[in-house]
């Protein structure tokens, strides 16, 4: 019981796990090509208009796929260590990687009805997917004793008919997190940096 | 007829000589990207040499497999380096050795360290910094030459670091672009040709095929059910090239595939050269990949690639994270790229010529894969082609399981299962490992994206500011019922179980005992009589 209770009183560090003040480390963002195509995303201009050919296959970086592997180790780690009853449900649902893929699914849908998710460029190209949409994430959770603002880059990658990266698309969103508050922020700021990205992609892609 | 490869000798990071005859210019390319370019009389020279090596390049040299791809990477480098952010060169004044003392060996910075040399520097600064005895000749031409590049920083990132390390910086001088690249052209029968994105990327994917194959074990045999796709794009976005094309190899590409399709490879490696003397030796896949300057092209990337890596890996710079790619960690990874660009042409070339070579060297014409079927077979096979083109996963499903019904019609067993994913041979493609975090989240949500969009409104919901609130009131009633516990037993008096065994106070010294000067100075002065010390008192 009195374990219970420090933990209760403790409820930010449960917060503060979700944002990675203890538990899992987060993950080392890599350059958003990394195993997946043999060239520098730094080298690929940004806000360039590009025509899609479609259908448009869908690739999301190593960059996501460490975000999420962060989430569901956070997660688990937490489980082992916090009561059931006191899990901060807020910060899971908040973090919730789905959350994420459904939301740039659903934008990249808008734009591109026909595309899908593929795994690489080769199963791209397999595929017959006429252009590539790579997504690039980059999650800065809040820190509870430091920048207590949770900040979401989302980078789309657009590939034209000859797998060249012809643009960069960005967009970005940030929350600041009030002391006491139990949401970090991380669904309002995804749906800031895709609002953005959805605006640049009506004016840019065509 | 065209030269093959020559290359002079290269190692990563330092200059690049080469000998450059009519051939590819790669050699110059790196040179430049690795800022050792020749001065000339412009607004921004390395750009310009950079650009003209590219168009020397386009115009005049052998197109082996991958050379397309490496080409597109030349130009987005171009683009991005020259016109969308140029950098201002680097400054070209020479720096030379300096022993410990300050003083000069003159051994330019170029060479190799002279047994003296301890640091480098430009001779005004080492100059200046020599009569710094007894001081530090070599500390003084560091921060002299730091606040010198920090007063006229080449771009924002060197402006960041002057500021982290509290220099102050002047402003960052905008550096002239290039000039545009010209379009891809060709020059050919009536020609050249201009071509677009699209006739481009239908001669990258030939170039990346001419070895021709249609065997069912190699990866390229779906190639050859994509040459219709690449006629139909240079028929519908460049005829007149197309129209040059079948004047130059004498051969329709609808009637005569046998025919056109050869020729067509052989004018493509050879760079659309002009007809070669009868009795020149034409250039093939096996003799641009046996020729020892290509081979000591390929060596030296392969080396220099790795070692720019290594650099690339043990080079952090302030304010970066792991990825290394900005600053010098950046200038390696930019090295890292190109070379690999080059070794990645050079796997191409090496792998159609194996192919090739496996054939007895001879480039068979792509078989006509309707010919002895059934009228039936013939249209389970149309249907299919036209359901997978349309990208009709359905259909093309169902044309697969009646092929399979009607025995495979003979095709069905030259291909991959259905799921298969061939592999790429395009060397600008990573062959992707597992991502079982991607098939778990991702993957459910692109397969249904109803389930997917109710699961995202349900997480949307367990954000809400009720459901926080509701999770708060949970932690508190958790916490308060604690509390009333805790409470209650104090009230009463139970104390939490000392546990008993050793009471650790008597391995302890005896608690010092308040004496005058030892407890707080807003307590009496403890009595002692009579006095312990003066042995006084009543």
């Amino acid at each position: 019981m009195i374990r219970k209770l420090i933990v209760a009183a403790g409820l930010a560090s449960v917060l503060a796990a979700l944002a990675g003040c203890a538990g899992p480390p987060p993950p080392t963002y890599v350059d958003a090509f990394k195993g997946v195509y043999n060239t520098s995303a730094a080298s690929v201009p940004a806000d360039q208009p590009v025509t899609m050919r479609q259908p448009v296959g869908i690739i999301f970086s190593q960059n996501v796929e460490a975000y999420i592997g962060f989430v569901a180790d956070t997660k688990a780690y937490w489980a082992s260590v916090i009561p059931t009853t006191l899990t901060n449900t807020v910060a899971v649902a908040d973090s919730d990687p789905t959350y994420f893929a459904g939301r740039v699914l659903g934008v990249l849908k808008s734009h591109f009805p026909d595309a899908q998710q593929v795994h690489d460029f080769n199963q791209a190209v397999a595929s017959g997917k006429k252009s590539v949409c790579l997504i690039d994430l980059h999650m800065k959770p809040l820190e509870p004793y430091g920048d207590r603002t949770t900040r979401v880059d989302i980078d789309a990658y657009l590939f034209d008919a000859q797998m060249n990266p012809v643009s960069k698309l960005s967009g970005h969103g940030e929350h600041a997190v009030p002391f006491g508050s139990g949401n970090p922020g991380i669904q309002d700021s995804i749906d800031q940096a895709l609002r953005a990205l959805d605006a640049r992609m009506a004016a840019l892609v065509h | 007829m065209r030269r093959l490869l020559h290359w002079g000798a290269l190692g990563p990071g330092v200059a690049v000589v080469a000998r450059l005859p009519v051939t590819l210019l790669f050699v110059t390319l790196l040179s430049i990207t690795l800022g050792a370019a020749p001065a000339r009389a412009s607004a921004n020279p390395a750009c310009d040499q950079f650009r003209k090596s590219i168009v020397d390049m386009e115009a005049a040299s052998v197109r082996p497999p991958g050379w397309f791809n490496f080409d597109s990477y030349l130009r987005l480098l171009y683009r991005s380096m020259c016109i969308i952010s140029p950098t201002r060169p680097p400054p070209s004044e020479p720096e030379y050795w300096f022993d410990i003392d300050g003083n000069s060996t003159g051994v330019p910075a170029t060479e190799e360290r002279p047994k003296d040399g301890a640091y480098i520097t430009t001779a005004a600064i080492g100059d200046k910094c020599a009569g710094t005895k007894p001081g530090n000749p070599s500390m003084c031409a560091l921060l002299t030459g730091v606040a010198a590049a920090c007063a006229n920083p080449r771009d924002a990132q060197q402006e960041k670091l002057c500021k982290l390390m509290l220099i102050e910086t002047g402003t960052v001088g905008t550096a002239p672009k290039g000039d545009e690249l010209p379009p891809f052209a060709v020059g050919l029968d009536g020609g050249p040709y201009e071509l677009d994105a699209a006739c481009i990327g239908a001669l990258t994917g030939y170039g990346n095929d001419l070895a021709l194959d249609n065997g069912p074990t190699d990866n390229d045999d779906q190639a050859a059910d994509k040459r219709q796709g690449w006629l139909d794009t240079l028929q519908s976005h460049c005829p007149d090239f197309l129209a040059a094309l079948q004047r130059r190899t004498g051969a329709d590409p609808q009637r005569e595939p046998a025919k056109f399709w050869p020729a067509f490879g052989d004018l493509l490696l050879s760079g659309f050269a002009p007809p070669p003397p009868p009795d020149a030796q034409p250039v093939t896949i096996a003799s641009v990949a046996g020729d020892p300057g290509f081979q000591r092209m390929c060596a030296a990337a392969d080396a220099n690639m790795r070692i720019c890596e290594q650099r690339q890996n043990d080079m952090r710079s302030i304010g970066t994270d792991d990825t290394g790619v900005v600053s010098q960690a950046g200038a390696f990874n930019d090295c890292r790229l190109l070379y690999g660009q080059v070794l990645g042409m050079c796997q191409a070339t090496g792998n159609a010529a194996q192919r090739f070579a496996a054939r007895g060297g001879a480039a068979p014409a792509p078989a006509d894969p309707m010919s002895g079927m059934s009228a039936r077979c013939q249209a389970l096979v149309k249907d299919y082609i036209a359901a997978a083109q349309a990208n009709d996963g359905q259909k093309s499903l169902a044309g697969y399981d009646a092929l399979k019904q009607e025995g495979g019609c003979g095709v069905l067993d030259k291909v991959g299962p259905l799921e298969a994913a061939p592999a790429g041979q395009d060397p600008r493609f990573v062959s992707r490992g597992a991502t079982p975090m991607l098939d778990q989240v991702v993957a459910p949500c692109d397969q249904s994206p109803a389930e997917c969009a109710a699961r995202v409104a349900q997480l949307k919901a367990g954000t809400s500011p009720q459901a926080e609130a509701a999770m708060i009131n949970n932690a508190i009633s958790i916490g308060l019922q604690v509390g009333a516990l805790m409470g209650g037993a104090v009230m009463m008096g139970v104390h939490a179980p000392a546990g008993g065994g050793t009471n650790y106070r008597s391995l302890a010294p005896r608690p010092v005992r308040g004496t005058y000067g030892q407890g707080s100075p807003f307590r009496p002065a403890p009595r002692t009589p009579p006095s312990d010390i003066t042995g006084l008192g009543r």
